[in-house]
């Protein structure tokens, strides 16, 4: 490849069945999607989107058992994007949820996936989006104290002042520990 | 479930903390165990000591200035990390790789999953206090480092992939070297596996501790070896084959018991597949250019690509996104230690504070690859 040569994209996807059965079954839920090379891509909303998934686990048609991945994206807008693979199937779903840039939040996932816990308090702690329902939501990587949401678009990716290291005052009880049997010491 | 669960007994719970700072732990691990008696009631992870916000600093790099990062999750087996990382980025852009550049990478990444496999082993045996392991594992890695060392200029972080291939061909000797290397390997194994897995008080320690449910697991989105030792064959290089594993021949290694002495049995079965696929590549490797040439201004088109590859610690994905510059927008590590380490409260409830260390071994987690 010379240099200055355009990369090919790649070509469009087909129009699949399975798309539209979807779009038809969970009109709120499914708000697009193609199909292409194994993979099951939705435009997801939150509406129904617990009944959407209930379904994909279980249905034996889809049967998408694993959770490879629950991540967010700030391309053209906050998204959350799930990756769900099957593993009788040996196919993936690729679902894309658009959630508000001011206030994120989303359906949490955990009770069908519980792998999700974890990937939503991830998401929790680096995007800031709440997950309605979710059983332990706090921070995972950066200590309890943080201010920031790091992998928003809005914190610069270089800064000019390091924040303090978010480190405990004196006296403060660690948030997970449980509290003394008989009261504050 | 242990038979020895006190739940509701009455004793007083006692909150223990395990780690940051602890030789069993592999790594910057805390583990916030509340115990009744000697009885693990429940076990809260505490992770991000090691965050180094990899992903964000992805976002501030060019698509071939990442590539050192990457070896840094899993840091032991970086090989596979460089090499979903790679397979994304050339999926996004359209990118062929040479027959003979996928055959270089999938034979070092086999050879980085043994060494990875085998300093598994050697922790594993020191946690256990079969200190002998320790060093017979360390000393069966030394010929293989020496022959990544040969290739790739580096013993453990090697930064060797590029997109588009292999920055360069294998070295004269390296067929020869690489045989003898592996000719002794299975006899080793063979030792170890008298020395160790033979051995009494091994079996009790983890013949039904730490009993993994398969559902669970996968519900969990647990993957590679402690998927396996619960049964379920879930092998990427199986299930969504990449580079040139279609052309090789291998089992996948599972076992049924789904306690910790399953995963370990897994893992030795690896081993012995990995010298396997290694051999054959050797036999198969065709001559030919081992890069495609990419423009120096690299600009992939807008867009997003996720690929996943069998590391050794199981299911390695990476998901990109690119606006069509230079730069990626987002770089996603999907870290199979982060899914399986979410097992632990669930595996260790009813087990002994000693079990928790075998438990946490035979999910063999590298905290580099669990909080980026």
């Amino acid at each position: 490849m010379s240099e200055g040569e355009q990369l090919q994209s790649p070509p469009p996807p087909e129009l699949s069945p399975t798309v539209e059965e979807l779009e038809s079954r969970f009109p709120q839920a499914v708000t697009g999607g193609w199909e292409q090379d194994g993979v099951l891509r939705l435009e997801v909303a939150a509406q129904g989107l617990l009944d959407l998934c209930r379904e994909l686990r279980d249905a034996p048609e889809y049967a998408f058992d694993f959770l490879a991945d629950l991540t967010a994206c700030e391309l053209d807008g906050l998204k959350i994007v799930y990756l769900l693979f099957s593993i009788p199937h040996s196919r993936f779903a690729w679902l894309h949820l658009a959630v508000d840039g001011e206030r994120p939040a989303a359906p949490t996932l955990s009770e069908i996936w519980p792998g999700a816990n974890w990937f939503e308090r991830e998401v929790y702690d680096l995007f800031g989006v709440r997950f309605e329902g979710h059983p332990d939501l706090r921070r995972i990587m950066l200590p309890d104290q943080w201010e920031s949401h790091p992998l928003r678009r809005s914190v610069p990716l270089e800064p000019l002042v390091y924040p303090p290291a978010g480190g405990m005052e004196v006296g403060q009880r660690d948030s997970l520990l449980p509290s003394e049997p008989g009261g504050e010491p | 479930m242990s038979d020895l669960m006190t739940a509701g007994s009455g004793l007083q719970q006692t909150v223990v903390n395990m780690g940051p700072q602890h030789p069993s732990t592999h790594g910057v691990l805390r583990l916030i165990v509340t115990l009744e008696g000697e009885v693990i009631a429940d076990v809260k992870p505490d992770i991000g000591y090691l965050h180094r916000s990899v992903e964000k600093i992805g976002e501030n790099r060019l698509y071939q200035q990442f590539i050192p990062y990457t070896d840094r999750c899993d840091y032991v087996g970086g090989s596979g990390n460089t090499q979903a990382y790679v397979l994304a980025v050339e999926k996004l852009a359209g990118i062929e790789v040479p027959e003979r550049a996928q055959f270089i990478r999938v034979m070092l990444a086999e050879l980085n999953r043994l060494t990875s496999h085998l300093v598994w082993l050697s922790a594993f045996g020191v946690d256990m206090g079969a200190t002998t392991v320790f060093l017979y594992g360390m000393r069966e890695r030394e010929p293989i480092m020496d022959l990544m060392e040969m290739v790739t200029g580096a013993r453990l972080t090697y930064s060797w992939f590029r997109i588009g291939g292999c920055p360069l061909d294998l070295p004269a000797g390296f067929d020869a070297r690489c045989r003898e290397a592996l000719r002794h390997l299975p006899g080793r194994l063979d030792e170890m596996d008298v020395l160790f897995t033979g051995n009494p008080v091994l079996q009790v320690r983890c013949q039904q501790v730490g009993i993994l449910p398969p559902e669970l697991g996968v519900a969990l989105g647990a993957s590679g070896p402690t998927l396996r030792g619960s049964g379920v064959p879930y092998d990427v290089r199986r299930a969504i084959p990449y580079e040139i594993y279609p052309k090789l021949d291998f089992a996948v290694a599972a076992q049924p018991t789904c306690d910790v002495m399953g995963r370990y049995l897994v893992r030795i079965e690896e081993m012995r597949q990995s010298i396997r696929i290694v051999e054959q590549c050797l036999d198969l490797i065709p001559p030919g250019p081992v890069m495609t040439k990419l423009p120096r201004a690299f600009k992939p088109p807008a867009g997003e690509a996720f690929a996943q590859v069998e590391s050794p610690r199981g299911h390695f994905g990476v998901y990109l996104a690119s606006d069509g510059s230079n730069r990626p927008r987002r770089v996603r590590l999907r870290a199979p230690s982060f899914a399986n380490l979410q097992a632990v409260p669930y595996i260790s409830k009813g087990w002994k504070l000693a079990d928790l260390v075998a438990i946490v071994g035979s999910l063999d987690i590298v905290l580099g690859e669990v909080d980026r």
